[in-house]
């Protein structure tokens, strides 16, 4: 009943969604919780041994939670406590700089002030390379969690906390999605600071800015934005920062809870954010003005304002001759419209306007589907949801079954079906054809996009024929003219048509020739 | 009143798309047989003077579309009652469109579906295309516009090298003299398809740049009306004469023709997707500017609201227009140019106009400077 | 408002809608030819050949079953439609045209009930293309025609549609008509319809058998044959051979031909001229309400093959040839305008040239053109123009001759 009210209440128009916001609310109620439970003990104690166990208490007891004690002179008796969590701190960091550090130095001799001790440790002793004194329980729970050292001292009611973060990660690889001949060799990995420094080498201006946010009231997750000042427009930014906000998870384990969290709109098949794991193409997008978002743990990159063409975009079409790269592109356009329309204009034109299609080859179907048990309608469905299972079955499956997968595929597709008059050939033509088409699209969400309405155009070339594939088409245009993406038109430069923004959009003109990156904000951009 | 805007070009592409819509399926100024091209290049000029006219009109009261300015012009009440006849009009029309269109796509393709059917279809895409409003559809008719020429363009280089045009077909010029060549400009060829473009006024204010009315509508008006000039000509080149006066859809057998090498033939789904694409926009542009005329007459707070029910009278209306065909086309000959065109298109602008110099030569002030601010709140009612 | 309830409506819209235009390929007979013929009850007679698409299509694992490739049925009816609905009493399927390529009338229909009778539906049904090819069976019936089985063209009314397209093209004696060729053709006073001839040689009865399409000669065959003439609609005449062809080279309508000429007196040896362009230009003359009528005919050649010892390196006697060539042309069409006069049928289109260039004088004439035609003058002009001689220059002919002089 509350949800219908809320329905009524907000437009569905509108940038969130209600419904974001009630998963939201059970996030809060959890953290406030955990908050609570933090701020109940009070502030930092001066006796090692109390902090220990507060600290303790925190954790839970937890079994990496490691805490290594050490006495930095026995008159008057000082301990000390270092505590990390084992995996997330390079053991290394920690006892070369902080244990061995402490142990070997000389120490100050009799009665001394906490201060002159706090300055002593902090500036003789600890040869680590970040050291802050932090006195808030949640700070220092946090730090601890990032990999971060906390050290107390006796007498002194403040912790140390030392940069120690490090373990274990992924090294910088190939890119996996998105492969090029010439182009760079690296992909992002799940390490934040590595992917910051990744586009950090790439553009040597201080320019350059980085906000940092962190998301989720549990996951605590630190996210990036990225922007170039002076090229990318300031309302931009400011829309991105908002809408950061405003995003109330409790966990955010990859990009693509921020894109959900961010996105112009969510009733659409087509996405409004942009997402790369290449940093050069990172580079290329905040150059023409547009914000990136890294989220930490996802080697993916979210890009926005993004906009149709920039999902047939390949990396390899900037590091490829332009005349290759321009014919490549339209040639994705047209498979992207294959991939779409394929079977729904064969369908339309086998139940409706058999006169449309030359004589030989109308003779050609009408003998292969002589005996054919079903409606094209029915052969085409059937067909193209053994397909997407095969699909589904080859990518889920690892790789070594894959392989049989597709091998039965292929035999019960293509031959069998055919050889037993279940399906015609021209269907498993029609079919293969149209799933190669779509693999053409660089960006697999929006290969999804048209996977999606494929069936829909399928439904209604079974209704109406070409005229109901040409009003869905009308409607699926005037759907795509009405998204946004951060204020930015989703369908420019085609509409509202910007001939200028062709240079690197349908076509890809040589570098020369292309406007200067400083150039290219959204400012000229309708919004509202 | 939508808040949104749109740039010269999208108004171009709206206006192209609207006169095309169906002055290139279905044969105009055929009364003056083989001489039809004249006909329609002196209706254009004709077209050009009247749009001269709502443009000027426009210019005298800026950001005011064809109801406030009838209201400033004659006073509140009648130009509310002018302002009401004009969108029942315009909705008349767009029932009127509506009808050819599925007539035309019945006998063509798809024979033995119900005309409720096809309407009921198109109407639904067109409520929800302007559910979204005005910039959707202008942006939409930007990307179809570049598809239709594109496709126009690939079709007339197909009859070009199939060899079918026999110009002989288009003489002798003037043959029967210049009198049937008047007669089928005016009132015929004047008001469709070029005088609906009155229907503008209601779009103008939206317009992000108001002073370039005058250019891109004249510049679309003389764009579609070569294209209809060439396309009328093509279809009697390659059809002759005998065929195409009996023809409902002349490019549709024009088309059919084509033959290249064998393997290009059969291209009817061209004609088809410029009919269906065509179409839709130009009811799509009648209807729009009806329901934001209702809207303000009667101070609905947004025209969301009304997309719904005018969609449904519209398609209700388009059934139940006309008992046949032949009844319908006979309305459309006899009845429609003469009792509602004229005085819609031509003599009631003409008429604001004169009042207009009228009071602006009498009155001491200008009219525009005094409602301006006016204008401006019940703009964002 | 009601979101749901319009997703609703339009859902069931949808699945209320079925599909009423739907017609799955296997559900139809694609017809390639259509014949009309007539019933001793002055009805249509209506024969379909219908494409057995299983026989047709090449590459079908195990559905051939070498039977006939097409199919013939008939119907009669008051009414073409009528007969074609009526098909269904004898047919599983509906039959479908949107692939016919040939509708053939026969003689006996065209001489007496004209084929205006027969072109409205055709006309009329968006099924049709107008570019259906349009001939008269002559001398037989329709449906007797579209039974012969053609051996190597599967198709057989593709058979004579293909036959008729390239003897046009390369011999030029007779022309295809499409529809609205014929009904431009009826609508205008100015011009009168040819179309040609199809006629069956052989054994018909064997013809439709499947042995005709085995044998090396077939038995039966269909050949085309004669320019049939119209007055009014009406079949009034038949033109055979180079009659036809005079028509055609005053109509434009001859892409190429070959000719041959006599090389010297006695005609045992023959030179061959390939015409390879041939164009018509035809002028109305007006000279105090006296129609005239000029026809300017220019072609360009080859030597095609020469059988006597002429050197045709001289280019005297290359003129010498041309000039024999303009007056064989001539005395072809003027044949052929003789013989037009004579029915009083303007199959030249010589009308429509008097409209377009004499729209006011047209007016007046309109009515009675056929007989104004019957005596006007044509002055024809011939310009022949030979231009290459093949790869060799002088046949061998020619040295063989210098040789036994020498000798």
């Amino acid at each position: 009943m509350k949800k219908k009210k809320t329905r009524k209440t907000t437009s569905r128009f509108s940038l969130f969604n209600r419904s974001k916001n009630r998963s939201a609310d059970f996030a809060e109620e959890m953290s406030t919780q955990i908050e609570q439970a933090i701020d109940s003990t009070d502030g930092i104690d001066s006796r090692v041994q109390k902090n220990i166990d507060r600290l303790k208490d925190i954790m839970g007891n937890s079994h990496d939670f490691i805490v290594r004690e050490v006495i930095i002179r026995t008159e008057p008796f000082i301990q000390a406590a270092a505590m990390y969590i084992d995996g997330l701190a390079d053991h290394t960091l920690i006892s070369d700089f902080i244990i061995k550090a402490i142990l070997e130095e000389n120490h100050p001799t009799g009665d001394v002030e906490p201060a002159a001790l706090l300055t002593t440790i902090k500036k003789q002793m600890l040869t680590i390379a970040n050291v802050t004194m932090e006195d808030d329980w949640k700070t220092i729970v946090h730090s601890l969690l990032s990999g971060n050292t906390i050290l107390f001292v006796d007498g002194i009611p403040k912790a140390f906390v030392g940069e120690t973060a490090g373990g274990e990660w992924r090294s910088i690889e190939e890119p996996t999605s998105e492969i090029t001949i010439r182009g760079a060799k690296d992909s992002f990995n799940e390490s934040l600071l590595t992917n910051i420094s990744l586009i950090r080498r790439r553009i040597k201006s201080p320019q350059v800015r980085i906000d940092l946010f962190q998301l989720g009231t549990l996951s605590r997750t630190d996210t990036v934005i990225f922007y170039i000042d002076g090229i990318t427009d300031r309302r931009i930014v400011q829309e991105v920062e908002q809408r950061m906000k405003q995003i109330k998870a409790d966990k955010i384990t990859g990009s693509s809870y921020v894109e959900e969290w961010i996105q112009d709109q969510t009733l659409t098949v087509f996405p409004t954010v942009f997402n790369t794991e290449r940093p050069d193409i990172v580079v290329n997008c905040l150059m023409e003005g547009r914000v990136a978002i890294l989220v930490d743990g996802s080697p993916f990159a979210l890009i926005v304002p993004t906009d149709f063409s920039q999902f047939f975009k390949a990396a390899e079409d900037y590091y490829q001759r332009f005349d290759l790269s321009t014919l490549i592109r339209v040639l994705r356009y047209f498979a992207f419209s294959v991939s779409l329309l394929g079977p729904s204009i064969y369908i339309a034109l086998i139940t409706f306007h058999q006169d449309l299609i030359p004589t030989t080859l109308v003779i050609s179907l009408a003998a292969q589907r002589e005996g054919i048990p079903f409606p094209a309608f029915i052969e085409a469905l059937i067909m193209e949801v053994t397909f997407e299972v095969l699909r589904e079955a080859g990518v889920r499956m690892p790789r070594a079954i894959g392989q049989a997968v597709s091998i039965v595929g292929a035999l019960v597709i293509g031959q069998a079906a055919v050889q037993a008059g279940i399906v015609s050939a021209a269907m498993v033509i029609v079919v293969a054809g149209t799933a190669i088409a779509s693999f053409t699209t660089p960006a697999y969400n929006l290969a999804v996009a048209a996977r999606i309405l494929r069936f829909a155009m399928m439904f209604l070339a079974a209704t109406m024929g070409l005229y109901g594939i040409l009003l869905g088409l009308i409607i699926m245009i005037a759907h795509l003219t009405s998204l946004k993406s951060f204020g930015s038109p989703y369908l420019s430069p085609f509409a509202p048509f910007y001939p200028k923004e062709h240079a690197d959009g349908l076509f890809r003109f040589p570098q020369w020739l292309r406007r200067k990156s400083e150039g290219k904000t959204f400012s000229q951009t309708e919004r509202g | 009143m939508e808040k949104a805007s749109i740039n010269p070009f999208q108004l171009f592409a709206l206006m192209v798309l609207f006169e095309l819509g169906s002055a290139i399926v279905i044969t105009i100024g055929i009364e003056a047989e083989q001489d039809a091209w004249i006909s329609i290049l002196l209706a254009l000029a004709a077209g050009v003077a009247v749009f001269m006219v709502y443009s000027y009109l426009y210019k005298q009261f800026p950001g005011h579309s064809l109801i406030d300015f009838s209201q400033k012009i004659i006073g509140k009440y009648p130009g509310w009652v002018l302002g009401l006849l004009y969108m029942l009009y315009f909705l008349y029309i767009a029932m009127r469109v509506l009808r050819d269109f599925g007539d035309l796509l019945l006998t063509s393709t798809m024979p033995e579906t119900p005309l409720f059917v096809i309407n009921f279809f198109m109407v639904m895409t067109i409520i929800y295309v302007l559910y979204l409003g005005i910039e959707v559809l202008a942006r939409t008719g930007e990307f179809f516009l570049l598809l239709l020429l594109l496709l126009g363009i690939l079709a007339n280089m197909l009859i070009l090298f199939s060899g079918i045009i026999d110009v002989n077909n288009l003489l002798p010029v003037l043959g029967n003299g210049w009198k049937p060549v008047f007669q089928a400009a005016f009132p015929l060829v004047l008001n469709f398809p070029f005088g609906e473009i009155i229907v503008f006024t209601m779009l103008f204010p939206y317009l992000n740049q108001g002073s370039k009315i005058p250019k891109t509508g004249i510049l679309a008006l003389v764009f579609s009306g070569l294209l209809i000039t060439i396309t009328t000509s093509m279809n009697i080149a390659v059809l002759g004469m005998e065929i195409v006066s009996r023809t409902t859809f002349p490019l549709l057998t024009a088309v059919g023709k084509i033959r290249v090498a064998d393997f290009l033939e059969r291209l009817d789904a061209f004609v088809v997707v410029t009919l269906v694409i065509g179409m839709f926009f130009k009811i799509a542009i009648f209807t729009y500017a009806s329901i934001l005329g209702v809207t303000k007459l009667f101070n609905v707070n947004t025209h969301r609201k009304l997309v719904f029910p005018l969609g449904l009278i519209l398609l209700l209306g388009s059934v139940a227009i006309a008992g046949n065909f032949s009844d319908h086309l006979e309305e459309g000959l006899d009845v429609v140019p003469y009792y509602l065109h004229m005085p819609f298109q031509i003599y009631i602008p003409f008429v604001l106009l004169l009042i207009t110099i009228v009071r602006k030569k009498f009155s001491s002030g200008d009219i525009v400077g005094n409602n301006d601010a006016q204008s401006k709140t019940q703009r964002y009612q | 408002m009601p979101k749901q309830t319009v997703a609703v409506i339009l859902t069931a819209a949808f699945l209320l809608s079925g599909c009423w235009n739907a017609n799955e390929l296997t559900d139809v007979y694609i017809i390639s030819a259509v014949g009309i013929d007539k019933t001793e009850a002055a009805q249509y007679q209506l024969s379909f050949q219908i494409i057995n698409a299983g026989e047709v299509a090449v590459g079908q694992e195990g559905s051939a079953r070498n039977a006939a490739t097409t199919v013939v049925y008939t119907s009669t009816g008051n009414t073409i439609f009528e007969a074609i609905r009526k098909m269904a009493m004898q047919l599983p399927r509906k039959i479908y045209f949107p692939h016919t390529s040939l509708i053939l009338i026969s003689e006996q229909f065209a001489k007496e009930d004209g084929i205006e009778k027969a072109m409205d539906w055709f006309e009329r049904d968006a099924e049709f293309r107008t570019y259906v090819q349009v001939l008269i069976a002559r001398g037989d019936t329709a449906e007797s025609i579209l039974k012969v089985q053609s051996p190597v063209e599967r198709i057989a009314a593709k058979n004579i549609a293909d036959q008729l397209e390239t003897t046009e093209s390369v011999w030029g004696e007779y022309h295809a008509s499409g529809i609205d060729d014929i009904i431009r053709d009826l609508v205008n006073k100015g011009k009168e319809v040819t179309l040609s001839g199809v006629q069956l040689s052989g054994d018909q009865e064997e013809g439709q058998t499947m042995e005709n399409i085995q044998d090396a000669s077939p038995v039966a065959r269909v050949r085309l044959s004669g320019l049939a003439i119209f007055k009014n609609g009406a079949l009034a005449r038949w033109l055979d051979g180079p009659e036809a062809r005079g028509r055609n080279w005053i109509t434009g309508d001859i892409e190429s031909t070959v000719i041959s000429l006599p090389c010297s007196h006695h005609q045992t040896e023959w030179i061959a001229i390939e015409v390879i362009r041939a164009k018509a230009k035809v002028q109305s003359k007006l000279e105090a309400n006296n129609p005239a009528i000029d026809v300017v005919i220019s072609l360009e050649g080859n030597i095609g093959e020469v059988n006597c010892p002429m050197d045709i390196t001289i280019s005297d006697n290359i003129f010498q040839l041309e000039k024999q060539l303009a007056k064989e042309i001539r005395k072809e069409v003027m044949n052929a305008i003789t013989i037009a006069q004579d029915e009083k049928a303007d199959i030249f289109g010589f009308g429509n040239v008097m409209q377009r260039q004499h729209p006011k004088y047209w007016k007046q004439a309109e009515a009675e053109w056929s007989d104004i035609f019957s005596s006007i003058d044509v002055n024809v002009d011939v310009r022949a123009y030979i231009r290459r001689t093949g790869m060799r220059t002088n046949s061998f002919f020619e040295e063989a001759k210098k040789h036994k002089s020498t000798e």
